[in-house]
């Protein structure tokens, strides 16, 4: 499949409120940046949340703050924890709104009207083109969002020339897992976590024994999703990178992505890529629409990040899944890895009020958001704070789903933060191109890759000195 | 012709001054919109287009690199044209075709004509989103009405919308289904030819055939011209359908202009080359449609006197 050609972003936008409190429309997959040490989660009882003092302003202001998802649920939950940062800030007061993913966004700014906060997760996007100014003073003056809040790997991630410009808020979390239908396991004997597929190549040899396929061709029964065309997660298991920040370059002339498009090109032509685009025509990949594959039972197991057990929930009730860690090529067999990424609040360089941006912000990394979030909407911020007490947020009849995600942060050997260029939606999109000329044959996988890189390095040196 | 001579007058009166204001002053509701929404939009538009503008920094100039890099680098430029000038070349004429057809059909006596009418018309006015949903399960490949069908038949089944091959005669046969309006305008023309023509010709032992290539066909040459420029004029900016139902994929294959345009406007936030984008198509529009303008003096009968 591949999903590329409805990016995350997009589905977020299309979607309408599928799933009520506990489900979640989760962030986009993300490449891999560096590992952090953590420690283990505890089993301590959960505390009461506490409310968080915020000294407010002098004098009375207005702030604008823009989000991006558009879902009732979602609006309803921001907003709530929105109304509670007015009663701890009588003098600040938030006029919200929703940026739908960028077009808005970038009108407001090219009129000269940008919010004063907003959320986004292509932060160097806005970084690169100096829209968006660097957080660093306002995080070490910070007892709730300084760097040592969050793990290095997602602060490090929203950086920009060594400076930090986006604070991780509302919606960032773990986005690699393997979900699997746990009937279907047991209908053909195989048991999770030893039987589910480890490596690629196990993988590969699942999909080609448990797969049906009818007469005239069409699937009948996909074992496992891949999910190929998602880059990101294949970048992070086969612990290459996209883009190279410290660098500032494109890096698909690595050689182990051809190992991932060529895998790519075996899946696609066992099945024919033009099935397999028809299957995902008709049950859509993603597990917060009713009828998805998962949901319909034509999909064993695919890849799937935090969201998906809430997602599930709502959309196969009646079925029970399994999550477990994501396939490694055979070289890292044995390696666990996790990647935490999604979302950031950013301050307009054009606000007029950054300080009062910046304690909205603040504020909206607190457990208390957090739990705002999770029980409005299934959102989860992951930080360090989360981690000490994650049971403080997720309660007693969401955690057994979650177990997973939660605790493979602090298991995983490697984990991976965010990896977004600053030309994300074109690498994106000239990926996909890409992966659909290796699969349908028009290009060799080194061809593909060799047009991909060049593309895209000549698009990020334009992006970077503006012309 | 009269000859006449005719006066220049070097300064108006009064009074034609202040009716020409007058007027000025009804007509400036549209003008001011014309110049806000139109007119300064097209000159801006000209302006980015020799412009870097990414609409989170102020535009630089660049010259003629939009138009260059379009030209002769950009890797899908070509293929963007291909797939466009494709199904201009297939969809106009055919949808032209089915729309006369219809109107030919319609303008006998048939029992329900009105019904047949509203029916064939219907399409053209129903919301591009609803429909591009409805034909998203029309050509679903697993469980589609015709899929189904030929499965049910033992016959292969056809990867409209997932397979490159199919993926742009698949837009070709929503456009022919939507030629309601087209098949409306024909209905009128048919309608204004003579009957004594087709009287004279019957007297003179035509078939109908003959009626239908000789004059039915003649006489509407007008409205087919109208119905072929505009069908040319949309279709080079095809964009709804396959940006719901595609989103020019698989491959690229349904990847028209106007997606390509949109795509490096909207999502990679290239405004100066989409800008470029949009007037070399216009160029290209305006070309072709002169061309067509051209050749019409040799196909085209226009009934009334000439000069």
């Amino acid at each position: 499949m591949n999903k590329s050609n409805l990016s995350r972003r997009e589905f977020l936008r299309l979607s309408a409120a599928f799933a009520a409190a506990a489900s979640a429309a989760g962030c986009r997959p993300v490449a891999p940046t560096a590992t952090t040490e953590l420690t283990p989660i505890p089993t301590a009882a959960p505390a009461e949340p506490t409310a968080i003092p915020t000294a407010a302003p002098e004098e009375p202001v207005d702030i604008q703050f823009w989000w991006g998802w558009t879902p009732e649920i979602h609006v309803n939950a921001i907003t709530a924890a929105v109304r509670k940062f007015e009663e701890y800030n009588p003098s600040i007061k938030v006029s919200t709104g929703q940026h739908e993913w960028g077009e808005k966004l970038t009108t407001a700014f090219a009129a000269g009207t940008p919010p004063d906060l907003f959320i986004l997760g292509e932060v160097r996007t806005y970084a690169s083109k100096g829209v968006v100014i660097p957080l660093d003073d306002y995080m070490a003056g910070s007892t709730i969002a300084n760097r040592e809040t969050f793990l290095e790997a997602t602060i490090e991630a929203q950086t920009w020339k060594g400076k930090v410009y986006g604070v991780p808020s509302l919606e960032h979390g773990p986005g690699l897992g393997v979900v699997f239908n746990v009937k279907m396991l047991e209908e053909r004997g195989l048991k999770a976590p030893d039987d589910l597929p480890d490596t690629w190549e196990k993988a590969w040899e699942q999909i080609l024994e448990y797969s049906q396929v009818e007469d005239n061709g069409n699937i009948k029964l996909l074992w496992f999703e891949p999910e190929v065309g998602t880059w990101v997660w294949w970048a992070c298991t086969y612990d290459v990178l996209a883009y190279d920040n410290e660098a500032m370059k494109i890096t698909f002339d690595d050689p182990r992505w051809k190992d991932i498009l060529d895998y790519a090109v075996r899946y696609n032509q066992h099945f024919g890529p033009e099935k397999v685009k028809a299957f995902y025509e008709s049950f859509p990949g993603w597990a917060a629409v009713s009828g998805c594959a998962l949901c319909a039972e034509v999909l064993a197991g695919d890849i799937n990040g935090f969201w998906a057990p809430g997602e599930l929930a709502k959309t196969a009730p009646d079925k029970k899944f399994v999550y477990s860690w994501i396939p490694m090529p055979e070289s890292r067999k044995g390696t666990t890895i996790q990647q935490v990424g999604g979302h950031c609040a950013l301050i307009s360089k054009d606000a007029k009020q950054h300080d009062a941006a910046w304690k909205l912000a603040e504020y909206l990394t607190t457990e208390e958001v957090n739990k705002i979030m999770f029980d409005g909407c299934g959102f989860l911020l992951v930080n360090k704070a989360f981690l000490a007490n994650p049971r403080a947020v997720i309660g007693p009849d969401q955690w057994e789903n979650m177990k997973f995600y939660i605790e493979s942060i602090t298991q995983a050997s490697q984990v991976y933060g965010d990896n977004i260029s600053p030309i994300d939606t074109f690498i994106w999109d000239q990926y996909s191109r890409a992966y659909d000329a290796a699969i349908f044959g028009e290009k060799t996988v080194e061809q593909a890759l060799a047009d991909l890189q060049s593309a895209c390095s000549e698009e990020l040196a334009k992006s970077i000195s503006g012309t | 012709m009269t000859s006449q001579t005719i006066q220049r007058r070097s300064s108006w009166s009064p009074t034609e001054r202040r009716e020409y204001l007058k007027g000025l002053v009804f007509i400036s509701p549209w003008l001011i919109g014309f110049a806000a929404f139109v007119l300064y939009p097209i000159i801006a538009s000209l302006y980015y287009s020799f412009t870097y503008y990414d609409l989170l920094r102020p535009p630089r100039f660049i010259g003629l690199e939009n138009y260059r890099e379009i030209l002769f680098q950009d890797q899908f430029a070509g293929k963007v044209l291909y797939n466009t000038v494709y199904y201009v070349l297939l969809a106009v004429p055919l949808g032209t075709i089915v729309a006369f057809l219809l109107a030919s059909l319609l303008n006998t006596r048939l029992v329900g004509r009105s019904f047949f009418r509203a029916i064939f018309f219907v399409p053209s006015i129903v919301p591009v989103v609803s429909s591009a949903m409805v034909w998203l399960w029309i050509f679903n490949t697993q469980y589609g009405v015709i899929d189904s069908t030929l499965a049910s038949l033992g016959l292969p089944v056809i990867p409209f919308l997932s397979s490159p091959e199919w993926a742009k005669p698949s837009f070709i046969i929503i456009h022919c289904w939507s030629s309601g309006g087209a098949m409306l305008i024909f209905l009128a023309s048919l309608r204004d030819v003579p009957m004594s023509l087709y009287d004279a010709a019957k007297v003179d032992g035509a078939a109908s055939w003959a009626r239908f290539r000789h004059i039915t066909i003649p006489m509407c040459t007008p409205a087919i011209l109208f119905s072929v420029l505009t069908g040319i004029i949309g279709a080079f900016q095809y964009f709804a359908f396959a940006w719901i139902l595609t989103r020019g994929g698989p491959n690229g294959a349904t990847e028209f202009y106007s997606v390509y345009l949109y795509r490096n406007a909207f999502s990679f936030l290239k405004m100066g080359y989409a800008a470029a984008l949009a007037w070399i198509l216009f160029l290209i529009v305006m070309a072709v449609t002169m061309a067509v303008f051209r050749s019409s003096a040799r196909w085209v009968y226009y009934g009334g006197s000439t000069d």
